[in-house]
């Protein structure tokens, strides 16, 4: 009855050197990013039968039990369907008017934005990280540093995807910083996350910068991660005071950030080239 | 090795309920309740190492820790570390432990996990993980230690089903 302790101790020394030679290549390398889908493939299996009791669930839960429920909801989308429809036709109007004038002044064309939903698998309720995991991973093409809508503007980015699964960092998440533009004075700025409630700040302005509460940020395309155009937040505070040398300033995601169950993942229609967002075209957008 | 000894014997049995508490780890079972899910794996590995200490222990241990790193899109190699040293420690102490009563051995595994979730913090402190000191991984560890007497008694039936020494 011996099963050699000196055998498993030099393994163990062995593995444990080996797996701390994993974690600094997964750590500070991108080495081990091109494996991992390869090796995700061994645990695919896994999750298909983990997955076996939530599907048994929703399946039950989607069961019309209460006709009345179902037949006011019905109304109710029906009435909203008819008031967006009327919104999108003058947006109609509006996308043909800008394609012409884009093309008098001969810039690029403007194609929509592919979008997929997805539904949020876990939430990490943990207060200082904010991320989510949803159920899209690299078989529907999800890529790290994604862009992830819902219907009122910017929720955050991808920032891990596996085969089935998605990790998600929203922008309140404190390793968030969102290059965004005033809408109305056209500003520059960087919207940070807090990691602290449902707020964003935006450090180091001076206090003579032409931000004001009420304006709203969207989405600059600098850096190229973000797609421009998308809302992100509005200005709820901006306090200057003597003592700091610099603005004080919170803005408010207007995507919904405390009740997510659905949210888009976005596929821009084309790379954001630096030439889309030369001085020339700055004030058509603003 | 004698070969003879092995025949009748369903190895396989123990792949299945490391294929078990794999699902088990990675089942959606809402926001709450994954927050405290204590950690399946390691409570099988610990059982495996007491069990059959010449068949399962390190390799098998830092396997698993790796392929849960991989199904749960963690740091590669952290949980394979903390599992291979869970099971060093457990096919170690395999003969004394296996003497203890269910209760005692309850303890054991309250130490053991208690000693990969401090790893596991001290290592996402270093990588400054966000979450690296939330309180949940501490009720898991405590779930772990309490569910010990279920899983024993329910992997001690498979393991006597299987024929297993």
């Amino acid at each position: 009855m011996t099963y050699g302790i000196g055998r498993s101790r030099t393994r163990f020394v062995v593995l444990a050197l080996l797996s701390l030679v994993l974690m600094g290549l997964d750590t500070y390398t991108d080495s081990l990013k091109q494996t991992r889908p390869i090796v995700g493939l061994i645990v695919v299996p896994v999750h298909l039968v983990a997955m076996i009791p939530a599907l048994i669930l929703t399946q039950a839960n989607a069961l019309p039990f209460d006709v009345a429920r179902l037949q006011q909801d019905y109304q109710a989308l029906k009435e909203h369907r008819l008031l967006l429809n009327s919104r999108l036709q003058r947006l109609e109007a509006i996308e043909a008017e800008n394609d012409r004038l884009r093309s008098l002044l001969s810039a690029t064309g403007y194609t929509p934005d592919e979008v997929l939903l997805a539904e949020v698998v876990q939430v990490n309720v943990d207060p200082y990280s904010r991320t989510l995991l949803i159920n899209r991973g690299t078989v529907e093409g999800v890529y790290e540093g994604q862009a992830v809508l819902d219907a009122n503007g910017l929720l955050g980015q991808v920032v891990r995807s596996g085969v089935f699964r998605s990790t998600v960092a929203l922008i309140t998440d404190s390793s968030q910083a969102i290059p965004v533009m005033s809408v109305r004075s056209g500003l520059h700025v960087l919207a940070y996350g807090t990691g602290q409630g449902n707020a964003l700040t935006v450090p180091f302005l001076e206090p003579t910068a032409n931000l004001r509460e009420g304006d709203v940020l969207v989405t600059s395309g600098l850096g190229q991660r973000f797609p421009k155009g998308y809302p992100v937040a509005r200005v709820t505070q901006v306090v200057s005071s003597l003592e700091e040398s610099f603005l004080r300033v919170t803005a408010l995601p207007l995507a919904q950030l405390d009740s997510i169950s659905e949210l888009l993942l976005l596929w821009p229609a084309k790379p954001v080239v630096p030439s889309d967002i030369s001085p020339k075209q700055d004030p058509s957008s603003g | 090795m004698v070969r003879i000894g092995y025949a009748g014997k369903r190895w396989w049995v123990i792949a299945l309920s490391f294929f078990l508490a794999l699902c088990f780890s990675v089942m959606e079972l809402g926001p709450m309740w994954a927050l405290w899910a204590p950690d399946w794996i390691s409570l099988v590995l610990i059982y495996w190492c007491l069990a059959v200490p010449m068949r399962v222990g390190v390799g098998v241990g830092w396997t698993m820790g790796l392929l849960l790193d991989v199904a749960t899109f963690g740091l590669i190699g952290r949980l394979a570390l903390t599992k291979a040293l869970i099971a060093y420690i457990a096919q170690r102490f395999a003969l004394r432990l296996r003497a203890f009563p269910v209760w005692q051995q309850a303890c054991a595994v309250f130490l053991l996990l208690g000693m990969e979730a401090l790893i596991i913090t001290l290592l996402a402190l270093m990588m400054g993980e966000s979450d690296a000191g939330r309180p949940g991984r501490w009720v898991a560890v405590l779930i772990g230690a309490v569910l010990w007497p279920v899983i024993f008694i329910s992997l001690r039936r498979m393991r006597r089903w299987a024929r297993l020494p």
